[in-house]
């Protein structure tokens, strides 16, 4: 893309502006840079390798020490065993009600007979208190 | 510090320039590190203000501001570009700020007498017609073509470090600065 034409003169004064520096600083400028950078904090110092790595690393070694530990802890946790035998007597309980329970069947199906009945409920109570 | 125009797209290599050794000695304190950068890049930073404010104490309140910029980043400083396109980038933020603190400043909060002064200032730095059309010709560019241009001709950057300065991409660059040369040649065909 060229726009200048170094041989038309209009091309090369704009050239020459262009390129002109006509300000040269005042004589106490550099004098006011640096007093004005010494009301700054001083700049602070680039942190080191180490201590980049560092500042990257210990937060990852927290985390996968916690991970760890959660994982021994899940794994030396007892599971919650759900009972997978009944004891002898609660056989036995299960047994005897479900006996009742047949017995009353029977009173609904046959007449209301106050004898069965008192047997049956006779023979509950032996039962359960032996 | 002579820095020869380079009017080239190819990549810029990353070096270690002198400059970017010595914003790596501001960043250890190295306060004479600062001095040597300042003396080696007021005349570049006071001409590139001085072109969009017409002013020399703007100009130099911009380039102070700048060198301040500069050492407060010296800590974080990495060099992705060249240490140019790094100054000019906060160069132009400067002046973009100066803009939006101009725009805000109410017209009443003017002293008279800092405006008395400005117009003897003005006055010494009394310029030829051309410098005065010339003036108001960078003047009337947009900003990004006002920049683009000056960094190409006044601060001798390549088209890459200028993309990188005005956070623009290189075919931006060449339009804008394509525009600029038309409307300044437009501007000043008197003085042919």
């Amino acid at each position: 893309m060229k726009t200048t034409d170094s041989r038309n003169p209009l091309d090369r004064k704009i050239d020459d502006l262009l390129a002109s520096r006509p300000l040269q600083p005042s004589s106490d400028f550099t004098q006011r840079v640096l007093a004005a950078a010494d009301d700054l904090p001083a700049p602070k110092a680039r942190p080191s390798h180490i201590s980049k790595l560092v500042h990257f690393a210990l937060p990852a070694a927290a985390a996968i020490a916690a991970a760890c530990l959660l994982v021994q802890f899940i794994a030396t946790t007892p599971a919650v065993d759900h009972p997978s035998t009944l004891s002898a007597a609660d056989i036995q309980e299960i047994f005897l009600l479900e006996e009742g329970l047949s017995g009353f069947t029977q009173l609904q199906d046959d007449h209301l007979s106050s004898d069965a009945l008192l047997n049956t409920l006779e023979a509950l109570k032996f039962d359960i208190k032996s | 510090m002579a820095k020869a125009p380079q009017h080239n797209t190819a990549p810029t290599p990353i070096v270690e320039d002198i400059d970017s050794a010595c914003l790596r000695a501001i960043a250890d304190g190295d306060r004479n590190a600062f001095a040597s950068l300042v003396e080696r890049w007021q005349v570049h930073l006071i001409n590139f203000f001085y072109r969009s404010t017409h002013n020399r104490a703007d100009a130099e309140d911009l380039a102070q501001e700048t060198f301040l910029d500069l050492y407060r980043a010296a800590p974080r400083y990495t060099a992705r570009g060249t240490f140019s396109a790094f100054i000019f980038t906060l160069a132009r933020r400067r002046l973009i700020d100066s803009y939006r603190k101009r725009s805000r400043r109410p017209l009443d909060l003017i002293d008279p007498n800092d405006y008395f002064m400005q117009q003897q200032a003005d006055q010494a730095n009394a310029t030829t017609d051309i410098e005065e059309a010339f003036h108001r010709a960078l003047a009337s560019l947009s900003e990004n073509q006002r920049n683009a241009i000056l960094m190409l001709q006044q601060q001798g950057l390549s088209y890459d470090e200028i993309a990188l300065a005005l956070d623009a991409s290189i075919s931006s660059v060449k339009t804008w600065i394509h525009r600029a040369r038309i409307h300044l040649r437009k501007e000043l065909k008197d003085f042919a």
